[in-house]
């Protein structure tokens, strides 16, 4: 085996191993703790910004279930939640739900070290 | 789903909600690709046929064209800077390394210029060529198919959805079959049908993304919590 061959395969699980070790410290992250919040948080990361009806819809969840996984998620300081006026709706308030910085790094890096172990 | 709160989550449960949100932020850009189709079919409208139309009404000749043109193309460029916003920021997560160029390129600091630059070369040649304006605008639109192929690219981690294919097939084969007919001097109606076509397949296109279900992705929602 040559050197290249041998420097390439040590940065290999160099990667792979501080991929892991990132993994971990997230599996033990409180926020990631359920599926549901991974998967309102990478939606929103990619999104931005949402309200809740959208959310709902698109996750599956339950009224009482989503706001309670979006209150730990704002707990955490990961989303900001507010009440915006809708058009058309009668004037009532529409709750939207966006990212902060905070949980766009958790979320990068999330995905950044489940995609360096091939999602 | 079930909810279970606090409840410790596997690698692969993790794994397939990352990749359940992916494929679910995949359907909310096919919907905004279905508005800039939308804005875009309006565009081409405008653009093709909107200063013939003024000028049947009352005969204003090249000075209606000004306006028309900008009318056009200020509807698609601001579909477009909506959508591909959309586009970046979801390729930021998805595509974590290789983001910044493409950023760069769908961004309103690149698109920007690139329309008054476009627009500058339309006016100019309308000034000093005006035989040569078709010819620029469906190069333009030639390049527009490349660049909105690109972004798409970019914005679906498998297959493009097919009413994609259908709009940026049309409008590719509408800019090089009208390009080849402006060397055989062919009749107004030769372009008018051929646009006509594409228009309506950009509203079909549209409307297909708009009234697309929110998909079950069964295999990924099993078992998360």
């Amino acid at each position: 085996m040559s050197d290249d061959d041998e420097i390439k395969r040590d940065f290999e699980k160099t990667v792979t191993d501080e991929a892991i070790r990132s993994l971990n410290e997230q599996l033990n992250e409180s926020t990631f703790k359920s599926s549901s919040r991974i998967l309102i948080l990478v939606l929103l990361a990619q999104a931005r910004r949402m309200s809740s009806v959208e959310l709902r819809t698109l996750t599956g969840l339950g009224k009482g279930s989503l706001e309670n996984h979006l209150n730990k998620l704002e707990g955490f300081g990961f989303v900001r939640i507010s009440n915006a006026k809708s058009i058309g709706a009668r004037g009532s308030p529409r709750q939207m739900v966006e990212i902060t910085e905070k949980g766009l790094d958790a979320c990068r890096a999330l995905v950044k070290s489940i995609s360096s172990l091939a999602l | 789903m079930m909810d279970s709160g606090g409840a410790d989550v596997s690698r692969d449960e993790m794994r397939r909600a990352v990749r359940l949100a992916i494929r679910l932020n995949e359907y909310l850009l096919r919907r905004a690709w279905g508005i800039l189709f939308l804005a875009f079919a309006l565009s081409m409208f405008l653009s093709s046929f909107g200063t013939p139309i003024i000028d049947s009404l009352a005969s204003i000749g090249v000075a209606s064209t000004l306006p028309v043109n900008l009318a056009a193309s200020g509807c698609g460029i601001i579909a477009i800077l909506w959508a591909f916003k959309r586009v970046r920021n979801s390729a930021e997560i998805t595509h974590p390394d290789g983001v910044q160029a493409w950023s760069r390129l769908l961004g309103y600091r690149f698109l920007v210029p690139l329309w008054i630059a476009t627009e500058a070369v339309v006016i100019l040649t309308i000034v000093f060529a005006s035989s040569r304006v078709s010819l620029v605008v469906f190069l333009i639109r030639l390049g527009l198919a490349v660049y909105m192929y690109c972004a798409l690219r970019l914005s679906f981690s498998e297959k493009i959805p097919r009413e994609t294919v259908i709009a940026i097939g049309s409008l590719s084969l509408s800019s090089i079959a009208s390009i080849a007919l402006l060397s055989i001097t062919a009749s107004p109606g030769s372009y008018a049908l051929l646009w006509g076509a594409t228009i309506v397949a950009w509203i079909f296109s549209g409307i297909y993304a708009r009234t697309r279900p929110v998909p079950e992705f069964e295999e990924e929602r099993t078992g998360l919590e």
